[in-house]
């Protein structure tokens, strides 16, 4: 898939049930880039952000001695965002997702989105997917290693509700614990 | 040298007042924000999509919430103010913890050092957003590239009934 996949369905795709899902199982790739100096500066117009490390490559480097402009994080986070909400909603929901910006992405970078199920977690009205995320280079650098916890419907269940509801810390535990007896 | 002196640690647990965004949530706002992640996931923009889906009318993107807090139109013009600042790198005035008080931590360079996201719904077209920020933690690291500080702040995102969107916690870097 890449980036501003025009594609889309007129309809929601059929709901991903927990039982489908299996551990290690990839979700789709999602490319973004190569990132030019309009990509950075259309994203900092949209969120009114005007730090001068997305554009004024002179302040960048000679300023903050960086190595080139960067590609924002708080624009790489959506990415993360994008290819848990497409494998999991309209009828699952992304609860939590966390990511951390270990390495720069510069201007010119190609990025490539992937994630990935590690742990299944069955509660008593929905499951939860736990799944590891990331964002790498075209030189194969991950630079932005993520996690998420996303809530599907069980096949013979009903919907996962919206708004969200987060089981509680007991009904957590429990479902971990049989998910460590499965 | 430390940077993370007394003073600066007590900042920690510092919290703002509930504030409500300047805008509510714009059609354009979410067309410009969709176009620039290259996201157009029809759930953003289509009425007959959307009335398929459990949000029933058309929704921002995920993250939309976070990147809400703008400067009011009659915010301090920071911008100006430091035009003539060879420091300045163009931040301030408006952002996710503007609102908060500053650091009291020189001209350290600004870093994103990552989020942890809990999302409870998606904000519809024309719905206002108040949000409310606290400095969580503040820390400093030795690390490969030097000393830095971490400064963790947490928000609560609320819509008009008060109810919790989204909550995030998110690091900056600062070295």
């Amino acid at each position: 898939m890449r980036d501003n996949d025009a594609a889309r369905a007129d309809a929601p795709a059929d709901p991903r049930h927990f039982e489908d899902v299996s551990l290690g199982e990839r979700l789709g790739d999602l490319q973004k880039g190569p990132f030019t100096t309009p990509h950075l500066m259309r994203w900092s117009a949209a969120i009114e952000n005007w730090h001068k490390i997305h554009y004024d490559r002179d302040f960048t480097q000679q300023h903050d001695k960086l190595p080139d402009l960067l590609v924002n994080g708080s624009l790489k986070q959506n990415f993360l965002l994008q290819i848990v909400k497409d494998w999991a909603t309209p009828h699952g929901w992304p609860w939590k997702v966390s990511f951390q910006f270990r390495a720069m992405d510069v201007v010119g970078s190609t990025l490539f989105v992937w994630g990935a199920v590690k742990r299944k977690i069955p509660l008593r009205d929905f499951g939860l997917v736990e799944l590891e995320l990331g964002i790498r280079n075209q030189e194969d650098r991950q630079s932005t290693p993520g996690k998420a916890t996303v809530a599907l419907p069980y096949r013979e269940g009903g919907p996962v509700p919206y708004p969200f509801v987060p089981p509680s810390a007991d009904e957590l535990a429990a479902g971990e614990a049989r998910a460590e007896g499965a | 040298m430390s940077h993370v002196t007394d003073e600066v640690k007590g900042y920690i647990g510092v919290e703002t007042d509930v504030g409500r965004c300047w805008d509510v949530v714009e059609r354009g706002a979410v067309r410009r924000f969709a176009q620039a992640i290259m996201d157009l996931d029809p759930a953003f923009m289509s009425e007959e999509y959307a009335a398929q889906t459990p949000y029933g009318k058309p929704v921002a993107p995920p993250l939309f919430p976070l990147m809400q807090n703008r400067l009011p139109y009659d915010g301090t013009d920071v911008i100006s103010e430091r035009a003539d600042d060879p420091d300045y790198d163009g931040t301030g005035g408006a952002g996710p913890s503007s609102n908060l008080p500053p650091l009291p931590l020189g001209n350290l360079a600004l870093l994103n050092g990552g989020s942890e996201v809990e999302l409870f719904r998606y904000l519809h077209h024309g719905e206002g957003l108040s949000f409310r920020h606290r400095y969580a933690d503040i820390y400093e690291r030795e690390t490969s590239k030097g000393l830095m500080v971490f400064v963790i702040t947490e928000t609560d995102y609320l819509d008009d009934d008060g109810g919790l969107v989204a909550r995030v916690k998110r690091t900056t870097i600062r070295r």
